[in-house]
């Protein structure tokens, strides 16, 4: 999956735990380099920060949504990540702080087969 | 509507008062108040009635079926800028701008089928030709039998009521953008520590040892710089609130070596601190003095390549006041961005690209400075990065 956040430290410990738990994890700092590896690679799942330098969260799901990628995306941010979510129509969001076993608990549910039709 | 079919409310441009012009002084208001004997009862009313018109702070008009104006108190002529011999006669439409001309059509429709318009409000054209923001209440006017024969008008200027409501709006805005920071810049480190420490308690066990250390690593310097951060909104928010602490005489070189040397313990890259022989004692709140080090060093830190070096100078300015120099070959400060560097909230679009931050630190700094009577500047260095520095007063005894 694909991790999108501008703060190196939390990127590092977001890696530590989903690697920990199996899953392989490629890291952006900001919209512009997410949208670059989503050019470069498929990805069953996009974890998004909202507030980033050179290009944002919603500017990049707008961007990435206008480009045809459909894969699930969880808004992962310190400030109204629901209002965020709905305002955009992402799958998923998670408020900063979040439970480390809530992130994966949710990524699991997205990546699940019967997830795929979810709104 | 048995109220406005009473004589009292009828407006009868018969009355010359209620066309005067001039705003009757309190003596002339209470010599129409104290009824006049040789009056009648109705004429003593309507003499009444025309001057609370006269002195009413709102535009009171009244106007025919057809929009013709037909009475114009002196509150019309301070709100749209027409005299009652200008207005008069005249079509109320000269006041609407066109953009709002069929709000006309609309209200003379209502007053005709007998109904109020409250407390609309919409935009008017002065004689000047600015517009101004106004509430409108329109009434019918009856006559004798009931028949309605125009209508009654009073608009009172709300421009304060606007600017108060684009204040407030804005003042909210600012808010919520300050929120927005606050909650990115405490909550994101909040997320690093918490989640480290849930990784190294749940799953330590599987992970090897450089990943433990580097979430324990995680831990301390996240943890550092939510203080620096609580430590600034703190010092912010003292400063507001005024409460400066009392003048203490500051041992700026110890501050100095205090701080470096803290300093040193978080970074891997060299810090040399020079101090000149004989400084002066500093005037201010040492507290505050080490909060301004901390940030100077936290950013020279900060925005400098690994291992370039950073120095701090203590030293006198010419005036014998203690001066400090915190210099770094880190990537500089535009000279557009010197000056603003220090408003809080600032980021250039580098920095932004560099590191996290919320722009506080070089504000706080400015504003505990200049609190202290001192000043602080930023300026380039030759071979690059950029020479921060301030001054503070002297301690001086005092004598009594």
């Amino acid at each position: 999956m694909l991790v999108v956040d501008d703060d190196a430290a939390l990127l590092r410990m977001i890696r530590l735990t989903l690697v920990s738990d199996g899953f392989e994890v490629t890291e952006a700092t900001d919209g512009i380099g997410g949208l670059e590896a989503l050019e470069a690679q498929t990805f069953d799942l996009l974890v998004l920060d909202l507030q980033m330098p050179r290009m944002d969260g919603r500017e990049m799901y707008r961007e990435l949504r206008a480009r045809g990628h459909d894969l699930p995306v969880m808004i992962l941010s310190a400030y109204r990540a629901e209002s965020a979510r709905t305002e955009l129509g992402a799958q998923a969001a998670l408020s900063k702080p979040f439970d480390i076993d809530v992130l994966i608990t949710q990524i699991e549910a997205l990546l699940a087969p019967d997830a795929a039709g979810k709104d | 509507m048995p109220r406005s079919k009473s004589n009292g409310a009828r407006i009868d441009d018969q009355h010359p008062e209620a066309q005067s012009p001039n705003v009757p002084t309190d003596e002339d208001l209470s010599d129409l108040i104290t009824d006049v004997p040789e009056l009648s009862e109705a004429e003593n009313a309507l003499a009444h009635l025309a001057a609370i018109v006269d002195s009413s702070d709102d535009a009171i008009v009244s106007k025919d079926l057809n929009g013709i104006i037909r009475t114009w108190n002196p509150g019309a002529e301070r709100l749209f800028g027409y005299t009652a011999e200008q207005a008069i006669g005249r079509s109320i439409r000269m006041i609407i701008p066109a953009e709002h001309q069929d709000e006309e059509d609309e209200v003379l429709r209502r007053i005709r089928s007998g109904q109020r318009v409250d407390h609309f409000e919409t935009m008017r054209q002065r004689s000047d030709g600015r517009l101004v923001p106004i509430s409108i209440t329109v009434s019918p006017v009856r006559d004798r039998s009931g028949r309605i024969v125009g209508a009654s008008k009073i608009a009172r200027d709300i421009t304060a009521k606007r600017e108060a409501e684009r204040v407030m709006q804005e003042s909210m805005a600012v808010k919520d953008q300050f929120l927005g920071l606050v909650s990115h810049e405490l909550r994101t480190p909040i997320s690093t520590i918490v989640g480290n420490g849930q990784l190294l308690l749940r799953r330590g066990d599987r992970l090897p040892e450089p990943a433990r250390q580097q979430a324990l690593t995680d831990i301390v310097s996240e943890g550092e710089r939510f203080q620096g951060i609580v430590e600034n909104l703190l010092a912010l928010t003292r400063l507001r609130a005024n409460a400066t602490s009392a003048l203490m005489p500051v041992d700026i070189g110890g501050v100095a070596e205090q701080v470096v040397e803290s300093m040193r313990r978080r970074t891997q890259r060299p810090i040399s601190l020079t101090l000149e022989d004989d400084l002066p004692a500093a005037s201010g709140d040492t507290t505050g003095v080490v909060i301004v080090l901390q940030n100077l060093l936290s950013n020279a830190d900060k925005y400098s390549p690994p291992g370039a070096p950073i120095e701090v100078v203590v030293t006198r300015d010419p005036a014998h006041r203690p001066e400090v120099h915190v210099l770094d070959r880190g990537m500089g400060v535009p000279f557009e961005d010197a000056a603003k560097v220090f408003e809080p909230f600032f980021r250039s679009e580098t920095t932004k690209l560099d590191a996290p931050g919320m722009g506080l630190g070089l504000a706080v700094c400015k504003q505990v400075i200049e609190a202290h009577g001192g000043s602080i500047h930023v300026t380039p260095r030759s071979g690059g990065g950029s020479d921060f520095n301030f001054s503070l007063p002297a301690f001086v005894q005092d004598a009594s």
